[in-house]
């Protein structure tokens, strides 16, 4: 048994709106499987359960041209590990939705839930981050745009207004969304919290021999999910060796703020946030083509 | 808010009545007298309440039971056929790998799930699919032993 005091199953994200700012203590619930536990720690005392689980707007992987794809907010982790377009364009998104939970999480907990519940340790975080993804939001007043890198605005908070509903995450597919690669670090295998997840994704020049573009992005490491943006400038033109990418990670170390937790030290942390970078980011050259060289 | 709501459970047609205070474990245990589905954590970790919800795992103690209307429900009780145990079920025997049972039943449901996708799988896939199913009597050995018999690539 648990503490709610109503649930209605809304059939469009209008419907879902509409009830939502018609009642009291509305939550929005998709998959739940972060919703319900905050249910029995008794957190949303007498809460109405507004149901979007089952609205078709919110669903479906597709690409909307030959290179712009959008997914769903209400599609599952599982459905989105085994989707085989997001497995060709962006196999870190199929990497990170396995790392959530169990299986029976990931065939419930929707990737829309897992941004909205604004935790900086959120599992999709740190690639669609990386993938410079643009979150479609309709609520009260209309639909509004908002890149998932201006979503987080502090510990678990979200640019999210009362009754606002995420309908879609969209990217481009290319060069950075397939090389982009991606770590979680925890102490488990799975039903894991991570400590800190790294995520990157490069493109390198038509030649093969020097990094373009490079994007870099960390959950767990900052108040905030964050990209390294002084560490990405930093990359543009440098030569494919380990110490080029040694110094870029550099940079980065000062552009993050991990905290101590019973959960791992800052050092620890700092430690783990080099590795992963230096770690990543060579995954992502050689996926895209490139060798590193000393 | 009472209502009625109509699932498929086990193959069978169900109306129950159920509100928004309760979740799809109540549901099966308590009003539909289905005892495999247990309360482990209530938390959705242990993997004790897990069913499969149109053919997939879920925990069941997380998930609301007005959520679950019109879907269709397996649990232990509807594995036997005519007093023939499911080749998972069988195979848990076979390789000792019930000790106090509480886990059994999930463990039981997610090998079900591997058994319906037609494939074969590796040791370590078995392990990832019961990640989210915890035992504290058998050491997890004779469990992936016991569905790799069923499922296993040889």
């Amino acid at each position: 048994m648990v503490d709610v005091a109503g649930y209605y199953e809304a059939i469009s994200v209008r419907d879902a709106i509409n009830a939502y700012t018609s009642s009291k203590n509305s939550e929005y619930l998709a998959g739940g499987t972060d919703l319900m536990i905050a249910i029995r720690a008794g957190k949303k005392k007498d809460c109405h359960l507004i149901s979007i689980g089952a609205i078709e707007e919110l669903k479906g992987i597709y690409s909307t041209d030959s290179s712009r794809i959008s997914v769903g907010a209400g599609v599952c982790f599982s459905e989105i590990a085994e989707n085989e377009l997001l497995g060709r364009v962006c196999p870190a998104l199929s990497l990170a939705s396995r790392s959530v939970g169990s299986p029976q999480i990931r065939h419930v907990a929707t990737i829309g839930g897992n941004l909205c519940n604004g935790a900086v340790s959120a599992d999709s975080v740190a690639v669609l981050y990386v993938l410079d993804a643009e979150l479609e939001i309709e609520g009260p007043d209309g639909v509004r745009n908002v890149p998932v890198t201006q979503f987080h605005v502090g510990p678990g908070k979200t640019v999210l207004q009362a009754g606002e509903i995420l309908r879609r995450i969209s990217f481009n597919a290319g060069e950075l969304s397939e090389s982009a690669s991606y770590y979680k670090y925890g102490r488990r295998k799975a039903m894991e919290i991570a400590t800190m997840g790294c995520a990157a994704g490069v493109k390198l020049t038509e030649d093969r021999k020097k990094i373009e573009t490079l994007h870099l992005a960390y959950s767990v490491a900052a108040p905030t999910p964050i990209r390294c943006y002084g560490a990405e400038e930093s990359a543009c033109g440098i030569e494919l060796s380990r110490k080029a990418v040694e110094q870029v990670v550099s940079i980065a170390m000062n552009e993050i703020s991990p905290r101590d937790s019973w959960r791992a030290s800052k050092e620890f942390r700092m430690q783990i946030a080099w590795e992963m970078a230096v770690r990543m980011i060579t995954e992502a050259i050689e996926k895209d083509g490139g060798t590193l060289h000393d | 808010m009472i209502k009625e709501i109509h699932l498929i459970v086990n193959g069978v047609q169900k109306t129950v009545i159920a509100s928004e205070k309760d979740c799809l474990t109540d549901l099966l245990h308590d009003k539909l007298g289905l005892t495999s589905v247990k309360k482990g954590c209530e938390v959705g970790e242990c993997g004790a309440c897990a069913v499969l919800l149109d053919g997939k795992t879920v925990n069941s103690c997380i998930y609301p039971a007005l959520k679950a209307a019109g879907h269709e429900i397996l649990t232990v009780e509807g594995l036997e056929k005519e007093g023939v145990l499911h080749p998972i079920q069988k195979a848990f025997v076979e390789k000792a790998a019930v000790q106090c049972g509480f886990c059994t039943p999930g463990m039981i449901l997610a090998g079900v799930e591997l058994v319906n996708s037609g494939k074969k799988y590796t040791r370590e896939q078995i392990k990832e699919q019961i990640s989210g199913h915890l035992c504290r009597c058998t050491g997890y050995v004779n469990i992936i032993e016991a569905i790799y018999d069923v499922v296993g690539m040889d």
